[in-house]
Protein backbone atom coordinates (compact mmCIF):
# COMPACT_ATOMS: atom_id res chain seq x y z
CA UNK A 1 0.00 0.00 0.00
CA UNK A 2 1.44 3.07 -1.02
CA UNK A 3 -1.13 6.00 0.29
CA UNK A 4 -3.99 4.93 2.39
CA UNK A 5 -6.84 7.73 3.33
CA UNK A 6 -8.25 6.80 6.77
CA UNK A 7 -11.67 8.45 7.02
CA UNK A 8 -10.20 11.67 5.90
CA UNK A 9 -12.12 15.08 5.99
CA UNK A 10 -11.07 18.42 4.63
CA UNK A 11 -12.84 21.53 4.70
CA UNK A 12 -12.68 25.20 3.91
CA UNK A 13 -14.39 27.65 5.92
CA UNK A 14 -18.12 25.65 6.47
CA UNK A 15 -17.64 24.55 3.04
CA UNK A 16 -17.20 20.51 3.12
CA UNK A 17 -14.32 19.15 0.15
CA UNK A 18 -14.21 15.38 1.96
CA UNK A 19 -16.41 13.57 4.55
CA UNK A 20 -14.90 10.59 6.01
CA UNK A 21 -13.10 9.60 3.06
CA UNK A 22 -11.21 6.72 2.76
CA UNK A 23 -8.74 5.55 -0.34
CA UNK A 24 -5.99 3.29 -0.96
CA UNK A 25 -3.09 3.63 -3.75
CA UNK A 26 -1.42 0.65 -4.47
CA UNK A 27 2.39 0.33 -5.31
CA UNK A 28 2.91 -0.16 -9.47
CA UNK A 29 -0.94 1.16 -10.80
CA UNK A 30 -1.89 3.31 -13.47
CA UNK A 31 -4.71 5.90 -11.60
CA UNK A 32 -6.81 8.42 -13.27
CA UNK A 33 -9.04 10.63 -10.98
CA UNK A 34 -12.00 12.81 -12.69
CA UNK A 35 -14.45 14.72 -11.27
CA UNK A 36 -16.10 17.98 -12.36
CA UNK A 37 -14.13 21.38 -11.90
CA UNK A 38 -14.57 22.32 -7.85
CA UNK A 39 -15.83 18.25 -6.82
CA UNK A 40 -11.75 18.71 -5.08
CA UNK A 41 -9.81 17.18 -7.87
CA UNK A 42 -6.42 19.32 -6.84
CA UNK A 43 -7.51 19.50 -3.19
CA UNK A 44 -7.28 15.86 -3.60
CA UNK A 45 -3.95 16.08 -5.26
CA UNK A 46 -2.32 18.46 -2.60
CA UNK A 47 -3.34 16.65 0.22
CA UNK A 48 -1.60 13.88 -1.63
CA UNK A 49 1.61 16.02 -1.66
CA UNK A 50 1.17 16.74 1.64
CA UNK A 51 0.50 20.63 0.53
CA UNK A 52 -2.98 20.65 1.90
CA UNK A 53 -3.49 18.45 5.54
CA UNK A 54 -6.72 17.27 6.60
CA UNK A 55 -9.54 18.33 8.87
CA UNK A 56 -10.02 15.44 10.38
CA UNK A 57 -8.92 11.47 9.49
CA UNK A 58 -5.05 11.03 8.81
CA UNK A 59 -3.20 9.95 5.37
CA UNK A 60 -0.72 7.25 5.66
CA UNK A 61 2.54 6.52 3.28
CA UNK A 62 4.19 3.91 3.19
CA UNK A 63 3.55 2.70 6.57
CA UNK A 64 4.12 6.50 8.03
CA UNK A 65 1.90 9.44 8.60
CA UNK A 66 2.73 11.37 5.84
CA UNK A 67 3.67 14.26 8.12
CA UNK A 68 6.01 11.99 9.77
CA UNK A 69 8.33 11.72 6.23
CA UNK A 70 11.17 13.45 6.09
CA UNK A 71 11.71 16.00 2.93
CA UNK A 72 14.06 13.49 1.41
CA UNK A 73 11.30 11.16 0.15
CA UNK A 74 10.09 14.30 -1.87
CA UNK A 75 13.15 12.95 -4.00
CA UNK A 76 10.95 9.64 -4.88
CA UNK A 77 8.15 11.86 -6.33
CA UNK A 78 7.53 13.37 -9.48
CA UNK A 79 5.15 16.34 -9.22
CA UNK A 80 3.21 18.05 -12.18
CA UNK A 81 1.08 20.65 -11.10
CA UNK A 82 -1.85 22.07 -13.45
CA UNK A 83 -0.01 25.50 -12.60
CA UNK A 84 3.89 25.51 -13.60
CA UNK A 85 6.18 25.34 -10.57
CA UNK A 86 9.53 26.19 -12.84
CA UNK A 87 11.77 28.98 -12.83
CA UNK A 88 11.38 31.14 -15.18
CA UNK A 89 13.60 33.61 -15.17
CA UNK A 90 16.25 30.55 -15.75
CA UNK A 91 16.82 28.58 -18.99
CA UNK A 92 15.37 25.22 -19.89
CA UNK A 93 18.71 23.20 -19.03
CA UNK A 94 19.00 24.67 -15.53
CA UNK A 95 15.61 23.60 -15.21
CA UNK A 96 15.54 19.97 -15.94
CA UNK A 97 19.16 19.83 -14.71
CA UNK A 98 17.58 20.98 -10.74
CA UNK A 99 16.82 17.38 -9.40
CA UNK A 100 19.80 16.38 -10.47
CA UNK A 101 22.06 18.99 -9.06
CA UNK A 102 19.87 18.40 -5.82
CA UNK A 103 20.93 14.81 -6.24
CA UNK A 104 24.73 15.85 -6.91
CA UNK A 105 24.80 13.93 -9.87
CA UNK A 106 28.06 14.49 -12.02
CA UNK A 107 28.06 17.21 -14.66
CA UNK A 108 28.33 14.85 -17.80
CA UNK A 109 25.87 12.56 -16.03
CA UNK A 110 23.28 16.07 -15.97
CA UNK A 111 24.01 16.76 -19.41
CA UNK A 112 23.32 13.57 -20.55
CA UNK A 113 20.35 12.92 -19.20
CA UNK A 114 18.87 16.19 -19.84
CA UNK A 115 19.64 16.16 -23.47
CA UNK A 116 18.03 12.25 -23.31
CA UNK A 117 14.83 14.13 -21.91
CA UNK A 118 14.99 17.19 -23.96
CA UNK A 119 15.11 15.12 -27.08
CA UNK A 120 11.90 12.95 -25.79
CA UNK A 121 9.97 16.28 -24.96
CA UNK A 122 10.88 17.94 -28.54
CA UNK A 123 12.58 20.59 -26.10
CA UNK A 124 16.01 20.41 -27.40
CA UNK A 125 16.31 23.83 -29.61
CA UNK A 126 14.73 25.98 -26.41
CA UNK A 127 17.32 24.35 -24.14
CA UNK A 128 19.04 27.73 -23.55
CA UNK A 129 15.86 29.78 -23.65
CA UNK A 130 14.52 31.16 -20.64
CA UNK A 131 11.43 29.41 -19.53
CA UNK A 132 9.54 32.98 -19.58
CA UNK A 133 10.15 32.71 -23.62
CA UNK A 134 8.43 29.83 -23.96
CA UNK A 135 4.73 28.82 -24.79
CA UNK A 136 2.81 27.50 -22.41
CA UNK A 137 2.71 23.67 -23.89
CA UNK A 138 6.51 23.91 -23.82
CA UNK A 139 6.35 25.10 -19.90
CA UNK A 140 4.13 21.99 -19.46
CA UNK A 141 6.63 19.75 -21.43
CA UNK A 142 9.57 21.20 -19.01
CA UNK A 143 7.53 20.26 -15.95
CA UNK A 144 7.12 16.94 -17.29
CA UNK A 145 10.94 17.03 -17.82
CA UNK A 146 11.86 17.99 -14.67
CA UNK A 147 8.99 15.91 -12.65
CA UNK A 148 10.65 12.73 -14.59
CA UNK A 149 14.41 13.35 -14.91
CA UNK A 150 15.19 11.03 -12.12
CA UNK A 151 12.91 8.47 -12.75
CA UNK A 152 11.04 8.21 -9.76
CA UNK A 153 8.58 5.38 -8.64
CA UNK A 154 5.59 7.60 -7.91
CA UNK A 155 4.65 10.19 -9.98
CA UNK A 156 1.50 12.57 -9.12
CA UNK A 157 0.57 14.55 -11.83
CA UNK A 158 -2.75 16.89 -11.96
CA UNK A 159 -4.04 18.23 -14.76
CA UNK A 160 -1.05 17.52 -16.94
CA UNK A 161 -1.84 17.85 -20.23
CA UNK A 162 -4.27 21.07 -19.48
CA UNK A 163 -2.40 23.28 -21.52
CA UNK A 164 -1.63 21.33 -24.39
CA UNK A 165 -3.29 20.39 -27.66
CA UNK A 166 -4.07 16.72 -27.81
CA UNK A 167 -1.20 15.56 -30.43
CA UNK A 168 1.20 16.98 -27.18
CA UNK A 169 -0.85 15.62 -24.55
CA UNK A 170 -0.93 11.78 -25.83
CA UNK A 171 3.02 12.69 -26.35
CA UNK A 172 3.30 13.39 -22.53
CA UNK A 173 0.56 10.44 -21.77
CA UNK A 174 2.95 8.38 -23.44
CA UNK A 175 5.66 9.13 -21.59
CA UNK A 176 3.92 8.65 -17.88
CA UNK A 177 2.27 5.45 -19.46
CA UNK A 178 5.82 4.12 -20.35
CA UNK A 179 7.30 5.05 -16.46
CA UNK A 180 3.87 2.71 -15.37
CA UNK A 181 5.15 0.25 -17.19
CA UNK A 182 8.58 0.75 -15.83
CA UNK A 183 7.45 -0.36 -12.76
CA UNK A 184 6.51 3.35 -11.49
CA UNK A 185 3.08 4.20 -9.87
CA UNK A 186 1.32 7.25 -11.70
CA UNK A 187 -1.66 8.74 -10.20
CA UNK A 188 -3.27 11.81 -12.39
CA UNK A 189 -6.55 13.89 -11.42
CA UNK A 190 -8.16 15.53 -14.84
CA UNK A 191 -10.91 16.09 -16.83
CA UNK A 192 -9.17 15.08 -19.88
CA UNK A 193 -8.74 11.43 -19.73
CA UNK A 194 -6.25 9.97 -22.01
CA UNK A 195 -7.65 8.76 -24.93
CA UNK A 196 -6.75 4.99 -24.45
CA UNK A 197 -7.87 2.55 -22.26
CA UNK A 198 -5.78 -0.34 -20.47
CA UNK A 199 -7.50 -3.11 -18.23
CA UNK A 200 -5.08 -2.43 -15.39
CA UNK A 201 -5.87 1.58 -15.19
CA UNK A 202 -7.59 2.43 -12.57
CA UNK A 203 -10.87 5.10 -12.37
CA UNK A 204 -11.79 6.89 -9.79
CA UNK A 205 -14.50 9.37 -9.92
CA UNK A 206 -14.65 12.64 -7.28
CA UNK A 207 -18.26 13.80 -6.98
CA UNK A 208 -20.19 15.06 -3.77
CA UNK A 209 -16.71 14.85 -1.61
CA UNK A 210 -16.40 11.15 -2.20
CA UNK A 211 -14.43 9.55 -4.08
CA UNK A 212 -14.95 5.84 -5.85
CA UNK A 213 -13.74 3.39 -8.25
CA UNK A 214 -15.91 3.21 -11.49
CA UNK A 215 -16.79 0.00 -12.58
CA UNK A 216 -16.23 -0.63 -16.10
CA UNK A 217 -19.84 -0.39 -17.05
CA UNK A 218 -19.70 3.46 -15.31
CA UNK A 219 -16.98 4.56 -17.53
CA UNK A 220 -18.65 5.34 -20.01
CA UNK A 221 -21.19 7.67 -18.29
CA UNK A 222 -18.67 9.67 -15.57
CA UNK A 223 -15.88 11.38 -17.16
CA UNK A 224 -15.22 9.18 -20.33
CA UNK A 225 -17.77 10.02 -22.66
CA UNK A 226 -15.75 11.71 -24.81
CA UNK A 227 -13.57 8.57 -25.34
CA UNK A 228 -14.85 6.77 -28.68
CA UNK A 229 -12.13 4.16 -28.66
CA UNK A 230 -13.30 2.83 -24.67
CA UNK A 231 -14.04 -0.77 -24.92
CA UNK A 232 -13.54 -2.64 -22.18
CA UNK A 233 -12.46 -6.36 -22.37
CA UNK A 234 -11.35 -8.27 -19.23
CA UNK A 235 -7.81 -10.00 -19.42
CA UNK A 236 -7.33 -7.90 -22.61
CA UNK A 237 -3.21 -6.40 -22.54
CA UNK A 238 -3.95 -3.62 -24.79
CA UNK A 239 -7.54 -2.72 -26.25
CA UNK A 240 -7.06 0.46 -28.08
CA UNK A 241 -4.83 3.10 -28.27
CA UNK A 242 -5.04 6.47 -30.04
CA UNK A 243 -2.32 8.72 -30.73
CA UNK A 244 1.91 7.72 -30.04
CA UNK A 245 1.17 4.98 -27.81
CA UNK B 1 12.08 48.16 -9.10
CA UNK B 2 15.06 50.58 -8.70
CA UNK B 3 13.59 52.25 -5.53
CA UNK B 4 13.64 48.97 -3.84
CA UNK B 5 16.99 47.89 -4.88
CA UNK B 6 18.06 51.41 -3.44
CA UNK B 7 16.09 51.18 -0.15
CA UNK B 8 17.68 48.07 0.70
CA UNK B 9 21.21 48.55 -0.59
CA UNK B 10 21.20 51.87 2.05
CA UNK B 11 19.61 49.37 4.35
CA UNK B 12 22.04 46.68 4.48
CA UNK B 13 25.06 49.03 3.51
CA UNK B 14 23.77 51.47 7.02
CA UNK B 15 23.89 48.50 8.68
CA UNK B 16 27.16 47.10 7.89
CA UNK B 17 28.89 50.40 9.08
CA UNK B 18 27.01 50.45 11.96
CA UNK B 19 28.54 46.93 12.49
CA UNK B 20 31.55 48.05 12.41
CA UNK B 21 31.37 51.06 14.40
CA UNK B 22 29.90 49.40 17.29
CA UNK B 23 32.25 46.62 16.53
CA UNK B 24 34.80 48.51 16.87
CA UNK B 25 33.30 50.73 20.55
CA UNK B 26 32.75 47.48 21.88
CA UNK B 27 37.05 46.67 21.45
CA UNK B 28 37.55 49.82 22.36
CA UNK B 29 35.74 49.73 25.83
CA UNK B 30 37.15 45.92 26.22
CA UNK B 31 40.62 47.50 26.08
CA UNK B 32 39.86 50.43 28.50
CA UNK B 33 38.02 47.82 30.75
CA UNK B 34 41.31 45.43 30.34
CA UNK B 35 43.65 48.37 31.05
CA UNK B 36 42.37 49.35 33.88
CA UNK B 37 41.77 45.66 35.57
CA UNK B 38 45.49 44.99 35.09
CA UNK B 39 46.70 48.51 36.52
CA UNK B 40 44.64 50.17 39.02
CA UNK B 41 41.96 46.92 40.46
CA UNK B 42 44.57 44.74 40.40
CA UNK B 43 46.23 47.03 43.47
CA UNK B 44 43.45 46.19 44.64
CA UNK B 45 42.94 42.85 44.42
CA UNK B 46 43.27 42.70 48.24
CA UNK B 47 41.85 45.32 50.62
CA UNK B 48 44.33 47.82 51.90
CA UNK B 49 44.26 49.97 55.34
CA UNK B 50 45.55 52.62 56.75
CA UNK B 51 45.87 52.91 60.85
CA UNK B 52 47.10 56.42 62.18
CA UNK B 53 47.70 55.47 65.94
CA UNK B 54 48.44 57.81 68.81
CA UNK B 55 51.69 56.53 69.93
CA UNK B 56 54.23 54.30 68.17
CA UNK B 57 52.53 50.63 67.89
CA UNK B 58 53.06 48.24 70.61
CA UNK B 59 55.00 45.30 69.91
CA UNK B 60 51.33 42.94 69.78
CA UNK B 61 50.68 45.18 67.35
CA UNK B 62 53.85 44.37 65.53
CA UNK B 63 53.12 40.52 66.48
CA UNK B 64 49.27 40.99 65.28
CA UNK B 65 50.36 42.12 61.80
CA UNK B 66 53.07 39.19 61.90
CA UNK B 67 51.23 36.33 62.28
CA UNK B 68 48.01 36.92 61.35
CA UNK B 69 46.79 35.08 58.79
CA UNK B 70 44.69 37.81 56.62
CA UNK B 71 47.41 40.42 56.43
CA UNK B 72 49.36 39.83 53.31
CA UNK B 73 52.33 42.64 53.73
CA UNK B 74 51.95 45.37 56.12
CA UNK B 75 54.59 47.90 56.78
CA UNK B 76 54.94 50.36 59.30
CA UNK B 77 56.04 54.03 59.53
CA UNK B 78 57.65 55.77 62.35
CA UNK B 79 56.78 59.17 63.23
CA UNK B 80 59.85 60.29 61.27
CA UNK B 81 59.74 58.07 58.20
CA UNK B 82 56.28 60.40 58.20
CA UNK B 83 57.69 63.56 58.72
CA UNK B 84 60.52 62.76 56.00
CA UNK B 85 57.86 61.07 53.83
CA UNK B 86 56.08 64.62 53.81
CA UNK B 87 58.89 66.79 53.62
CA UNK B 88 60.33 64.89 50.17
CA UNK B 89 56.63 65.19 48.62
CA UNK B 90 56.10 68.89 49.31
CA UNK B 91 59.82 70.43 48.83
CA UNK B 92 58.22 73.46 48.68
CA UNK B 93 57.26 73.30 52.47
CA UNK B 94 60.38 71.48 53.64
CA UNK B 95 61.88 74.41 55.84
CA UNK B 96 58.37 74.70 57.54
CA UNK B 97 58.70 70.96 58.45
CA UNK B 98 61.71 70.45 59.17
CA UNK B 99 61.35 72.78 61.89
CA UNK B 100 58.20 70.99 63.64
CA UNK B 101 58.54 68.60 66.15
CA UNK B 102 58.24 64.68 65.53
CA UNK B 103 54.89 64.92 67.77
CA UNK B 104 52.82 66.36 65.20
CA UNK B 105 53.74 63.02 62.51
CA UNK B 106 51.80 60.50 63.93
CA UNK B 107 53.30 57.15 63.27
CA UNK B 108 51.48 54.84 60.76
CA UNK B 109 50.85 51.76 59.52
CA UNK B 110 49.70 50.03 56.00
CA UNK B 111 48.26 46.68 56.25
CA UNK B 112 46.98 45.08 53.27
CA UNK B 113 44.57 42.14 54.28
CA UNK B 114 42.78 39.05 52.79
CA UNK B 115 39.77 39.63 55.28
CA UNK B 116 39.36 43.28 56.60
CA UNK B 117 36.56 41.78 58.98
CA UNK B 118 38.66 39.66 61.11
CA UNK B 119 41.88 41.61 60.93
CA UNK B 120 39.30 44.74 62.55
CA UNK B 121 38.38 42.28 65.22
CA UNK B 122 41.61 41.30 65.97
CA UNK B 123 42.55 44.84 66.09
CA UNK B 124 40.68 45.11 69.28
CA UNK B 125 42.70 43.15 71.20
CA UNK B 126 45.10 45.16 71.48
CA UNK B 127 45.91 48.33 73.83
CA UNK B 128 47.01 50.17 70.97
CA UNK B 129 44.74 53.60 70.57
CA UNK B 130 44.07 53.76 66.75
CA UNK B 131 43.03 57.70 66.18
CA UNK B 132 41.68 56.71 62.23
CA UNK B 133 41.59 53.91 60.12
CA UNK B 134 41.18 54.40 56.84
CA UNK B 135 40.10 51.61 54.25
CA UNK B 136 41.21 52.16 50.41
CA UNK B 137 38.37 51.37 48.16
CA UNK B 138 39.50 50.50 44.29
CA UNK B 139 37.56 52.89 42.11
CA UNK B 140 34.80 50.13 41.27
CA UNK B 141 32.11 52.73 39.67
CA UNK B 142 34.73 53.26 36.88
CA UNK B 143 34.73 49.30 36.30
CA UNK B 144 31.00 48.94 36.72
CA UNK B 145 31.04 51.82 34.24
CA UNK B 146 33.35 50.24 31.98
CA UNK B 147 31.51 46.48 32.54
CA UNK B 148 27.92 48.24 31.79
CA UNK B 149 29.35 49.88 28.67
CA UNK B 150 30.82 46.42 27.33
CA UNK B 151 27.50 44.80 27.90
CA UNK B 152 25.76 47.74 26.01
CA UNK B 153 27.91 47.36 22.92
CA UNK B 154 27.93 43.89 23.22
CA UNK B 155 24.03 43.53 23.32
CA UNK B 156 24.21 46.04 20.21
CA UNK B 157 26.38 44.48 18.46
CA UNK B 158 24.42 41.48 18.17
CA UNK B 159 21.68 42.73 17.23
CA UNK B 160 22.67 44.36 14.71
CA UNK B 161 24.56 41.88 13.25
CA UNK B 162 21.29 39.92 13.58
CA UNK B 163 19.45 42.65 11.83
CA UNK B 164 22.05 43.05 8.93
CA UNK B 165 21.61 38.94 8.37
CA UNK B 166 17.76 39.49 9.01
CA UNK B 167 17.64 41.87 6.13
CA UNK B 168 19.87 40.37 3.58
CA UNK B 169 17.58 37.09 4.30
CA UNK B 170 14.49 38.52 3.11
CA UNK B 171 16.12 40.37 0.27
CA UNK B 172 17.15 37.13 -0.66
CA UNK B 173 14.40 35.30 0.24
CA UNK B 174 12.10 37.70 -2.06
CA UNK B 175 14.37 37.28 -5.07
CA UNK B 176 14.96 33.07 -4.50
CA UNK B 177 11.33 32.29 -3.12
CA UNK B 178 10.61 30.35 -5.83
CA UNK B 179 13.62 28.62 -6.08
CA UNK B 180 14.08 28.07 -2.53
CA UNK B 181 10.38 26.47 -3.06
CA UNK B 182 11.03 24.28 -6.29
CA UNK B 183 13.77 22.83 -4.13
CA UNK B 184 12.04 22.24 -1.20
CA UNK B 185 9.36 20.12 -3.39
CA UNK B 186 12.76 18.37 -5.20
CA UNK B 187 13.57 16.95 -1.90
CA UNK B 188 16.64 19.68 -1.47
CA UNK B 189 17.99 19.33 2.23
CA UNK B 190 17.93 22.82 3.62
CA UNK B 191 21.77 22.55 3.82
CA UNK B 192 21.85 22.60 0.01
CA UNK B 193 20.61 26.67 0.15
CA UNK B 194 22.44 27.57 3.79
CA UNK B 195 25.92 26.79 2.43
CA UNK B 196 26.36 28.44 -0.57
CA UNK B 197 25.04 31.69 1.15
CA UNK B 198 26.63 30.85 3.92
CA UNK B 199 29.66 31.88 2.51
CA UNK B 200 28.82 34.92 1.10
CA UNK B 201 28.09 35.92 4.52
CA UNK B 202 31.18 34.25 6.10
CA UNK B 203 32.96 36.97 3.54
CA UNK B 204 31.31 39.27 4.35
CA UNK B 205 31.42 39.00 8.46
CA UNK B 206 34.92 38.40 7.95
CA UNK B 207 35.55 41.72 6.00
CA UNK B 208 33.33 43.97 8.63
CA UNK B 209 35.58 41.83 11.57
CA UNK B 210 38.80 42.78 9.85
CA UNK B 211 37.59 46.39 9.25
CA UNK B 212 36.63 46.73 13.27
CA UNK B 213 39.79 45.71 14.13
CA UNK B 214 41.54 48.19 11.80
CA UNK B 215 39.80 51.19 13.13
CA UNK B 216 39.84 50.04 16.99
CA UNK B 217 43.96 49.74 16.26
CA UNK B 218 43.58 53.31 14.71
CA UNK B 219 41.43 54.79 17.81
CA UNK B 220 43.88 53.10 20.19
CA UNK B 221 47.24 54.56 18.85
CA UNK B 222 44.65 57.85 18.70
CA UNK B 223 43.72 57.39 22.42
CA UNK B 224 47.03 56.79 23.48
CA UNK B 225 48.61 59.58 22.20
CA UNK B 226 45.94 61.61 23.86
CA UNK B 227 45.65 60.08 27.23
CA UNK B 228 49.43 59.77 28.77
CA UNK B 229 48.96 56.12 30.72
CA UNK B 230 50.77 52.97 30.38
CA UNK B 231 48.48 51.79 28.33
CA UNK B 232 48.92 47.64 27.13
CA UNK B 233 48.44 46.81 23.79
CA UNK B 234 45.12 44.50 22.91
CA UNK B 235 47.07 41.41 22.69
CA UNK B 236 46.77 39.27 19.34
CA UNK B 237 45.03 36.29 20.91
CA UNK B 238 42.54 38.86 21.48
CA UNK B 239 42.21 39.98 18.37
CA UNK B 240 42.35 36.67 16.77
CA UNK B 241 39.39 35.48 19.34
CA UNK B 242 37.05 38.43 18.24
CA UNK B 243 37.86 37.55 14.57
CA UNK B 244 36.75 33.66 15.48
CA UNK B 245 33.76 35.17 17.88
CA UNK B 246 32.48 36.94 15.56
CA UNK B 247 32.33 34.55 12.81
CA UNK B 248 30.77 31.88 14.76
CA UNK B 249 28.13 33.98 16.29
CA UNK B 250 27.27 35.61 12.68
CA UNK B 251 26.91 31.74 11.24
CA UNK B 252 24.71 30.76 14.28
CA UNK B 253 22.69 33.77 13.68
CA UNK B 254 22.57 33.19 10.23
CA UNK B 255 21.95 29.66 10.50
CA UNK B 256 18.85 30.37 13.25
CA UNK B 257 17.33 32.98 10.91
CA UNK B 258 17.61 31.05 7.65
CA UNK B 259 16.14 28.24 9.25
CA UNK B 260 13.28 30.06 10.23
CA UNK B 261 12.88 31.59 7.04
CA UNK B 262 13.21 28.20 4.85
CA UNK B 263 10.37 26.33 6.94
CA UNK B 264 8.18 29.16 6.39
CA UNK B 265 9.18 28.88 2.56
CA UNK B 266 6.24 26.83 0.49
CA UNK B 267 6.50 23.45 -0.70
CA UNK B 268 6.35 23.57 -4.28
Amino acid sequence: MLFQFKNVGKRFGITPVFREMNFALERGTFSILTGQSGSGKTTFFRMLCGLERPNQGEIIFLGRRLTQHSAVHLKNIGFIFQNPRGLLDKDVYYNLALPLMIDGASGAEIDKRVLEWASILGLRPRLKSLCRELSGGEVQKVEFGRALIRRPRLILADEPTAHLDPVQADLLMDVLWDHYKDGATVFISTHHPPKFHHPSILRYHLDNCVIRQLSPTEMGMSGFKGDRHLKMQEGAQLIEKEGAL
Amino acid sequence: MLMDWAKSFFKEAGLYVAFILVGTLLLLSFWISTNLQDSILSEFRYKTMTLIFAEDPSVEFRKLVESHPSVVRYEIQGAYANKDQIRRQYPELATVVENLDEQYFPSSALVTLRNLSGFQTALKSIPDRVEKSIVHQPPLKIATFFNMLLGLFGFLWLLILALLIYFKLERLAVKESARWSLMKMLGARASQIFLPLCWIQILQISFGGFAVLLLATFSMGYLRGLFEWNWENLSPMIQVEFLIGTLVVGIGLFFLIFSARYRKTALG
